[in-house]
């Protein structure tokens, strides 16, 4: 028994080198991954590297083209906007990771328990999240975080619950593949109970797709949260967050251009690089899948 | 094929159900009191009391949502707008033309699009071509539809001077939303279509079509598209689900008066009845979307077909799982 | 002696990929003449369909790559026509009937359109006539014309393999040739389908390049055989000189690998060893890590091709004495 774990783990851990490298040889996975190793630096990092604070407000500096000492331009209150994008950063990572933490976590345990026991309770699960699925993504969240009310954790909330459907499908159907594998009766014959075997038998091996959908909904989440946030549901001043500047500097866009570009490019970017990312890691978990 | 779309249909009524009974919990537990917002800050005790009654609003939960549904169903009455007091439905279908104006524009344009560059991506694949098409699809699904819509004002609008910036009225202001909403849905498209006909091309049915001495031309486009629309009509359906949403976005900044807009500005005001009215409004055109969706599945795929026109289908499948077992 | 219909001259096909060179088919030989039914046999691998497929022009490219030779039809070299021409003979002149029944027809297309298709491509028809004329391949390969409007689905697999004959037959070819065209039906179903070809295959005086690794089929059906090994055809001769009078060793491997019935032997003797790995092919001979009657030279050079007399070519050191060069 014990040599037989070792052998699967060690076979396990091939697997994972060889994915890898696989993820490595690919330039456009690393260019995302880069980027992203890029963003979270700066939000770490934010006070150390930005020029100025971000809520130093210089009236007599309002709309100040981008320049060598404001690269990217100044807003309506004479804000530095390069400041306010890298502290922004901040704000759109923690949301994209926490409300993605939610969406997996609840999603994964409804599909598993939905796959693993089938029949009515499949049923019931499934009912509800074609409920939620009838809904456009964006909309569900929209009217969660109106129901709650604007504030950066209800928009983690109503994005996070509005991509629950998308895991819990995902995982049903991975949990259904494996639930009558032999690996699993064999858990069962040695007596481990329901929880034990999702958990330690079935999950474990449904893991890839997991990881691929968490990252590409990152850049979901993070979409989603600036859409909020431009509708001022979302993050509130003073507190830079992407969204929230497009939707303040929208009045403007007649007359200074840079007040909406760079935010969107910050949110193009980030999103970009999660999408580049998560894609080659798909094709690096499943080799079979790439041509 | 009937019996199948009466029992599609039959099927989308629980659905609904839930999506109404989802929405109505949603406005239930909103903070705010609709008598207030109806009768504004200034309102009396009394009249605000006056106005629980005449709103049924002292019933309990289960008693308002069963009336909520009663007056949807027997009298198509989704509630009163509190703001301009119309019936939601009405101020809804005032708006609806232009939004399935918006969203059909977008989905005709992303399907041309997505395929034909899907399709030539995938009969090239690796090529310089077939990269830059991967790229550019990738930054369209990573754009902020909103943002896009900006960008295309201030560069179309403001710099160039080619296109209105704002409005619905004539062709030349469909461009740029049509463009905003579409962007994503054609890189997804492509996507879809490319991934699709690269699985199609390898299959051996297209080497007996090549065999039979048959144009490449018409074994891409005849043969093999065929094959592959499966999954791309799979994605052109979600596809719709993302325009409307993208809609309420986008109408927003172009001004449309669509139901976007209506319902972005009724969030704006806390104006309820109309936020759920039109989040069910549209969760309604989004089961007919699907409908259509498998349809459209029965029509270019004849498997399925000859499911929906076996007379028991669940009886067929259950025997061929019992012989496989 | 025959016309010659087809010959394969000085054949190399390549696979590449980044990090390897498959060398597919290694300079390879081989003719067909007119009517004549001609056995390919080998192993999974040793290049069958490759040659198969190089002589329709359809070696997926990339990954593969004709590199040299000719395959001289009726005089014009296949390699050398571009693609309309080419297309004018496939399906039209040569048609080919492939392996998998199940993946080999058109899903969402009626049995009706594929073998229509190929009438209208190749005859100057009316669709109607097209129609008509599908219906009766339909019919010779043995099944009901009303089931035209049906879709491959609505077949079994024996079935769907009799409409890839009939789709193979219908502009009345003059080379057809099958790549394992039963390998994957059930054994019943294999007889039918191959009595089927034999009896169509006189009846339309086709030539026939039957492509199998199954012994029996090809005492069955053809008049010449040809052993490939490993990108390379080692044995060539008429079904007697092949069958009774084995030279190579491959091939007496081959015999000796498969029951016989009017002998009893305890044990079937497989042939030891695997097929070397084709893109990493030794020095020498392909077979001689695993040949029984090895000799030193063998490792060192690869040895020539030998006609034994009556033409039965033999590529093996063994017979260089007897025989001389072919």
């Amino acid at each position: 028994m014990s040599e037989k774990t070792i052998e699967i783990r060690h076979k396990s851990s091939g697997m994972m080198r060889d994915a890898f490298k696989r993820l490595m040889r690919n330039k456009a996975a690393v260019l995302g991954l880069v980027i992203i190793l890029i963003l979270i630096l700066s939000a770490i990092f934010a006070n150390v590297v930005a020029p100025f604070s971000y809520d130093e407000q210089n009236l007599r500096q309002r709309f100040l083209a981008p320049s060598p000492e404001h690269w990217f331009g100044t807003d309506e209150y004479g804000r530095d906007i390069f400041s306010r994008i890298l502290y922004g950063s901040r704000t759109s990572l923690m949301v994209g990771a926490i409300s993605v933490t939610i969406s997996s976590g609840i999603g994964t345990l409804l599909g598993a328990i939905s796959g693993y026991y089938g029949n009515r309770v499949d049923n019931i699960i499934m009912r509800f999240i074609d409920i939620m699925l009838a809904i456009p993504n964006i909309l569900l969240a929209i009217s969660i975080a109106a129901t709650l009310g604007p504030g950066i954790v209800n928009v983690m909330i109503a994005v996070g619950i509005s991509s629950v459907p998308g895991y819990a499908r995902l995982v049903r159907a991975s949990v259904m593949s494996l639930r009558d594998q032999e690996f699993i009766e064999a858990a069962r014959s040695i007596g481990a109970n329901d929880f034990r075997i999702i958990m330690k038998h079935i999950l474990p091996n449904c893991m890839a797709p997991i990881i691929v959908q968490a990252t590409m909904s990152i850049a979901i989440a993070i979409l989603s949260a600036a859409a909020l946030s431009f509708l001022g549901l979302g993050v509130q001043p003073p507190m830079p967050e992407w969204g929230s500047m497009l939707s303040n500097g929208r009045a403007y866009i007649r007359d200074y251009w840079w007040v909406v570009t760079f935010p969107g490019v910050a949110i193009m970017a980030t999103v970009f690089a999660f999408n580049l990312f998560g894609d080659g890691l798909r094709d690096a978990l499943d080799p079979r899948l790439k041509q | 094929m009937l019996r199948f779309l009466f029992r599609r249909i039959l099927m989308m009524i629980p659905v609904l159900l839930g999506v109404s009974l989802v929405v109505f919990i949603m406005s239930y537990f909103t903070p705010g009191d609709p008598a207030v917002m109806i009768l504004g800050d200034m309102a009396t005790q009394e009249d605000i009391e006056m106005m629980h009654k005449e709103l049924k609003l002292d019933e309990p939960f289960v008693v308002q949502y069963v009336n909520y549904v009663k007056n949807i169903v027997t009298k198509g009455d989704f509630g009163t707008s509190y703001t301009t007091k119309q019936p939601v439905l009405d101020e809804l279908l005032a708006r609806f033309p232009n939004t399935f104006k918006l969203a059909g524009l977008s989905v005709i344009l992303s399907v041309l699009i997505g395929i034909t560059v899907g399709i030539i991506s995938a009969t090239r694949q690796y090529s310089i071509l077939d990269n830059v098409a991967t790229a550019l699809s990738f930054i369209g699904v990573s754009m902020p539809n909103f943002w896009q819509g900006m960008m295309l004002i201030i560069v179309f609008s403001v710099w160039l001077g080619w296109l209105p910036p704002s409005g619905f009225s004539t062709p030349l202001h469909w461009i740029l939303p049509a463009v905003t909403i579409g962007t994503s849905s054609a890189a997804q498209i492509m996507r879809m279509t490319r991934s699709s006909m690269l699985e199609v091309i390898r299959q051996d049915y297209i080497r007996t079509a090549r065999a039979k001495g048959q144009s490449e031309r018409v074994v891409i486009w005849r043969h093999a598209l065929k094959n592959a629309l499966i999954p791309i009509i799979t994605v052109v359906g979600l596809s719709f689900g993302r325009l409307l949403g993208g809609a309420v976005l986008t109408e927003s900044i172009f001004s449309i008066a669509g139901i976007g807009k209506l319902m972005v500005d009724a969030i704006n005001l806390r104006n309820y009845p109309l936020v759920q009215g039109g989040v069910l409004f549209i969760a309604i055109v989004m089961s007919v979307v699907n409908l259509i969706v498998d349809v459209l599945y029965a029509y270019v795929d004849p498997r399925i077909r000859t499911q929906f026109t076996t007379f028991n289908i669940r009886k067929k499948y259950r025997m061929e799982g019992d012989r496989d077992e | 002696m025959r016309e010659k219909l087809l010959e394969i001259k000085n054949l190399k096909v390549v696979y590449s990929t980044e990090e390897k060179v498959v060398e597919a088919v290694n300079h390879i030989d081989l003719t067909i003449h007119r009517g004549e039914a001609l056995g390919l046999i080998g192993e999974t691998g040793a290049g069958k369909t490759t040659t198969a497929l190089s002589i329709l022009n359809l070696i997926p490219d990339p990954p593969g790559k004709i590199l040299e030779g000719e395959i001289d039809y009726n005089g014009t070299n296949l390699l050398s026509l571009n693609q309309k021409a080419m297309r004018s003979v496939r399906g039209n002149k040569i048609s080919m009937i492939f392996q998998d029944p199940m993946t080999a027809l058109n899903p969402v297309m009626t049995v009706g359109d594929q073998i229509a298709e190929v009438i209208r491509l190749h005859h100057k028809i009316s669709r109607k006539e097209a129609y008509i004329k599908a219906q009766m391949m339909l019919e010779t390969v043995g099944i009901p014309g009303n089931r035209l409007k049906d879709f491959p689905h609505q077949f079994s697999g024996g079935m769907k393999q009799r409409v890839v004959i009939a789709i193979a037959l219908a502009c009345n070819p003059e080379l057809l040739i099958a790549d394992e065209p039963t390998t994957a039906l059930d054994v019943t179903i294999q007889e039918q389908v191959l009595d089927l070809m034999d009896k169509l295959q006189k009846e339309f005086n086709t030539s026939l390049l039957l492509i199998t690794h199954d012994l029996g089929v090809v005492a069955e059906v053809c008049e010449t055989v040809a052993i490939m090994y490993a990108g390379e055809i080692v044995e060539y001769g008429t079904l007697e000189q092949v069958y009774n009078d084995t030279k190579h060793p491959y091939t007496r491997g081959l015999f000796d690998s498969i029951p016989k019935f009017n002998e009893e032997v305890k044990r079937l003797k497989p042939i030891k060893g695997q097929m070397p790995n084709p893109a990493n092919l030794p020095v020498g001979c392909n077979f001689a890590d695993r040949c029984p009657d090895v000799m030193p030279k063998c490792r060192e050079a690869d040895p020539i091709v030998i006609d034994t007399g009556e033409n039965h070519l033999v590529k093996c050191y063994k017979y260089m004495a007897g025989g001389y060069e072919a």
